[in-house]
C-alpha cells in the first residue's frame, strides 16, 4: 500500500513538473555574446550583427569612400529590398552600416533623402518657415543649401527554405551595393550568406 | 463488480479532461456552434459576427478548436474594415499552425489527444487547419497588410502563401500518412478487444464496406462532382493569381509567367486569366497558345497606376453533420457521424467598374479566377477515404469497449446489464459528433479585375444578381460610410496602386478601398 502511494505521488509529481514547465525569469543578455536565440525562419540579431560587420569591413577596406579633396563622401541610404518570407526591419542592417561609416570618418550620411523619402523631414520643413510670419526670415535656412548625396547604399535580402523529414533549413542571402550616383556604377558590392538548420525532436511535449 | 466500479472514476476524469482540453466540438459540432455568428456575417453584420467570433476565441483559447475560431474572427474583422484587428487574429492562427507543425514527432499532447479521441470522437484532436485554410490564411494576411497601407508587408505574406501552396501536396500526404498510422494502431487495439467477444464478425470496417452505405456514397460522389479535375494536386487558382499579382508589383514578369501558366491550366476559360497570360507572355517573349493569339495584352503597367479588384463572392463551403448506422453482429446497431460538404452558389454575377478614358467610358467586369467550392471539395474528396475509415475505426473502438463492458455487466446480473446498456448507449449518443471544423467565412468563389487608375481617378461600381442590381456598401473601420446601387469612388492624387476588396453576401456587396502611395 505504501509503495503504491509513493508511486502515485511520483507520477503526480512528474506530471506537475511537466505541466509547470521549467521556465526562467526574464534576464538581460550581452548583445555581443552568443546568448541570443537562434531560430531557423528569422534573421536574429546576431545575424544582423555578423552581416553588418562584414559589410562595413569590406566597404571601408575597399577604399571607395576615400577622397583626395579632403571632403567626405555623402551617402544616402536607399532601399534594402526584403524578398524573404519574414517581416524584417532592414534598418537593423543599414543603421549599423551608417554608424560604422560615420565613425570611420571616411563618409557622412544624409537624412534629407532616402529610398523611402526623407528619413528626417525637418530639412524640408524648416525651409517652409520662410513663409511663416512667426519666424525671423534671416534665421530660416535658405533654399539651395542642402548637400545632395554622391553615393547610395542599397541591397536585397533573399531567403530560400528547404524541409526534408524532420529537418528544416533557411538560407538567407544578403546582397549590398554602393552606387556612385554620378556615374550609376556600383563601386562596391558584397554578399553575406546565413544558413541555419534545425531538426524537429522525435520525442517531446 | 468491484473491478468495473474502479474503472469509472478514471474514465469520468479522462472524459472531463478531454472536454476541457478539446473545446465544445466533441459534443456539439462546430458548424452548429458557429451558426448564429455565421448568420450575422451573411446578414451583413460583420462587426457583430467579428465580436461573436472574438468571444469564442477567448473562450476556446488553449483548446484544440482555437485555430478555427481565430480564422473566422480574422475574416469577419477584415470584412468589417478592421485590418489591424484581423491581423491579430490571423497572427494567432499562424502561430497555432506553426506550433502544431513543429511539435515533436511523438509528443505527449498528441498521445493525450489520441487518448481523448478514443473515448470521445475526432473533435478531441486539435484542429490544425486544412490545406485550403493554410493557403487562404496568408492571402488574408496579405489583405490585412494592404489594409494598413503596407505593401512590402503584403508581399512578405504573398511569399509565405507561395511556400504553403508549393508544399500543399506534401503537407496533405503527411496528414494522410499520420491518419493511416492512427488507423493501423486503432485497428490493432480493436482486434485485441474483439478477441474478448464471442464473435469477431464485423469488428473491422474498410472504406469499400463503408462506401456501400448510401449516405457515404452520396457524400463521396457529390464531392467528386463538385471538385474541378483541373485543380489537381490541391492547387488553388486564387493563390496562383495572388502570387502573380505579387510578381507583377515587383516587376518580375518571368516568375509571374510561371504562375500564369499554372493559372491558365486551372482556369483556361477565365477572360482575366487569358489576358494576364498574354501580357506576361508578351513581356517575357514566351509562347502564346494558338487559342489566345486574338486575346490582347493589358496596355497599362501592372506595377504602377493600377487598380486590382478582388471580389469574394457568396457563402463559402462548410461541413454539416451526417449520421448513419450499421447493424453489426456483435452489437445491435452502431451510429457513425461524419462531415459532409455544404456548397452555396455565389450571390452576384460580377462587379462592374466604369471609368473615363480618352473621352469615352470604359467598363471592366470582374471575372472568376477561382472556385473555392471546388478547391474545398477536391480536398474533402481526397481526404474522405482515410477520414471516414478513421471515424469508423474510432467508433468501433468505443463500441467494442462498450460491448466488453456490457458482457462483463451481464455476468453480474440483469440489473447491471440494463444499467450498462443505458450508460454505454447514452455515452455513445453524446459523443457521436462529426468533426465539422473548417473555415466557413471564406467565399464560394473569387472574381478579380485589373484596370488602370483613370486620369480623373474616378470609378463607378455596380453589381447585379438574379434579382437585378444589388446594394453596394462602402466600409471604413467597421462602419458603412456610404450605401448605394451605384457607388462612386474617388482615388487620392498620390495613389500609385489601389486595391478594391469586395465581399458579396445576400444583402449586397461590401467595398473596401486600400490605396498605396
Amino acid at each position: 500500500m505504501k509503495l503504491r502511494l509513493i508511486m502515485m505521488a511520483a507520477v503526480i509529481g512528474i506530471a506537475g513538473f511537466m505541466l509547470a514547465g521549467c521556465g526562467t525569469d526574464p534576464h538581460r543578455i550581452d548583445p555581443s555574446s552568443n546568448q541570443g536565440l537562434t531560430t531557423v525562419d528569422d534573421i536574429n540579431f546576431k545575424d544582423w550583427q555578423i552581416a553588418g560587420e562584414k559589410c562595413v569591413k569590406t566597404m571601408l577596406d575597399s577604399g571607395v569612400l576615400k577622397r583626395n579633396d579632403g571632403r567626405k563622401t555623402v551617402i544616402m541610404i536607399s532601399t534594402v529590398k526584403n524578398s524573404t518570407s519574414q517581416h524584417v526591419n532592414t534598418r537593423l542592417l543599414t543603421d549599423r552600416i551608417r554608424l560604422a561609416v560615420l565613425r570611420s570618418g571616411q563618409a557622412i550620411t544624409t537624412t534629407a533623402v532616402s529610398g523611402k523619402g526623407a528619413e528626417d523631414n525637418a530639412s524640408r520643413q524648416v525651409r517652409k518657415l520662410a513663409d511663416d510670419e512667426m519666424f525671423n526670415k534671416k534665421t530660416v535656412v535658405k533654399q539651395g543649401t542642402a548637400i545632395a548625396p554622391e553615393m547610395s547604399l542599397a541591397g536585397e535580402i533573399v531567403q530560400q527554405k528547404t524541409k526534408s523529414g524532420r529537418t528544416s533549413e533557411s538560407y538567407f542571402f544578403i546582397h549590398m551595393t554602393l552606387t556612385d550616383l554620378k556615374t550609376g556604377l556600383a563601386v562596391w558590392e558584397d554578399n553575406v550568406e546565413i544558413a541555419k538548420q534545425a531538426k524537429k525532436p522525435w520525442l517531446g511535449w | 463488480m468491484y473491478k468495473s466500479v474502479k474503472v469509472i472514476p478514471p474514465l469520468v476524469t479522462l472524459v472531463a479532461m478531454v472536454l476541457l482540453g478539446s473545446g465544445c466540438s466533441t459534443v456539439i459540432d462546430a458548424h452548429q456552434q458557429k451558426s448564429s455568428a455565421a448568420n450575422n456575417f451573411y446578414d451583413n453584420h460583420f462587426d457583430t459576427a467579428a465580436k461573436s467570433f472574438g468571444k469564442k476565441v477567448k473562450a476556446r483559447s488553449g483548446t484544440g478548436d482555437e485555430l478555427m475560431w481565430c480564422l473566422e474572427q480574422g475574416t469577419a474583422d477584415f470584412d468589417a474594415g478592421y485590418a489591424d484587428r484581423s491581423l491579430v487574429a490571423f497572427n494567432r492562427a499562424d502561430y497555432l499552425i506553426k506550433e502544431y507543425d513543429n511539435r515533436a514527432t511523438v509528443n505527449l499532447r498528441k498521445v493525450g489527444a489520441e487518448a481523448g479521441s478514443a473515448v470521445t470522437n475526432l473533435n478531441a484532436l486539435p484542429y490544425s487547419g486544412s490545406i485550403l485554410d493554410r493557403q487562404m490564411l496568408y492571402a488574408y494576411r496579405a489583405f490585412d497588410y494592404l489594409g494598413m497601407g503596407d505593401l512590402s508587408g503584403a508581399l512578405v505574406e504573398i511569399r509565405r502563401m507561395r511556400e504553403v501552396h508549393k508544399d500543399s501536396k506534401k503537407i496533405f500526404e503527411e496528414q494522410i500518412e499520420k491518419t493511416r498510422k492512427d488507423i493501423e494502431s486503432a485497428r490493432l487495439e480493436n482486434s485485441k478487444q474483439a478477441a474478448k467477444l464471442s464473435s469477431q464478425d464485423g469488428t473491422d470496417l474498410s472504406f469499400e464496406q463503408l462506401l456501400e452505405n448510401a449516405k457515404v456514397r452520396k457524400a463521396y460522389d457529390s464531392a467528386a462532382t463538385k471538385s474541378n479535375e483541373l485543380y489537381a494536386s490541391l492547387a488553388n487558382p486564387f493563390i496562383a493569381y495572388m502570387s502573380a499579382i505579387g510578381y507583377f508589383l515587383e516587376g518580375n514578369m518571368e516568375e509571374a509567367m510561371v504562375d500564369m501558366r499554372e493559372l491558365y491550366r486551372m482556369e483556361p476559360d477565365s477572360s482575366l486569366v487569358q489576358r494576364n497570360y498574354v501580357t506576361a507572355a508578351t513581356a517575357t517573349g514566351s509562347f502564346v497558345p494558338m487559342n489566345l493569339t486574338e486575346v490582347p495584352p493589358f496596355r497599362f503597367p501592372l506595377d504602377d497606376k493600377v487598380v486590382y479588384v478582388i471580389f469574394m463572392n457568396g457563402r463559402g463551403p462548410s461541413f454539416k453533420q451526417e449520421k448513419f448506422s450499421l447493424v453489426l453482429p456483435w452489437v445491435s446497431y452502431i451510429g457513425f457521424a461524419f462531415p459532409v460538404g455544404v456548397y452555396s452558389k455565389p450571390e452576384w454575377t460580377n462587379l462592374v467598374l466604369k471609368y473615363s478614358e480618352q473621352g469615352g467610358v470604359n467598363d471592366v467586369r470582374t471575372a472568376r479566377i477561382a472556385d473555392i467550392n471546388a478547391v474545398f471539395a477536391q480536398e474533402y474528396h481526397e481526404n474522405l477515404p482515410s477520414m471516414i475509415t478513421r471515424i469508423a475505426v474510432s467508433t468501433l473502438t468505443k463500441a467494442l469497449a462498450n460491448a466488453v463492458a456490457i458482457e462483463a455487466a451481464r455476468r453480474q446480473g440483469v440489473g447491471y446489464e440494463i444499467a450498462a446498456y443505458f450508460a454505454t448507449g447514452f455515452y455513445a449518443y453524446l459523443f457521436n459528433t462529426a468533426d465539422t471544423r473548417c473555415w466557413e467565412m471564406l467565399p464560394a468563389e473569387v472574381q478579380a479585375a485589373q484596370l488602370p487608375i483613370p486620369e480623373d481617378r474616378q470609378l463607378t461600381l455596380t453589381t447585379s444578381g438574379i434579382n437585378g442590381f444589388g446594394q453596394l456598401f462602402l466600409r471604413q473601420k467597421g462602419k458603412i460610410v456610404r450605401s448605394s446601387k451605384q457607388l462612386d469612388i474617388k482615388l487620392q492624387p498620390a495613389t500609385r496602386i489601389a486595391f478594391i476588396f469586395a465581399r458579396g453576401v445576400p444583402a449586397g456587396v461590401n467595398i473596401q478601398v486600400f490605396e498605396i502611395k
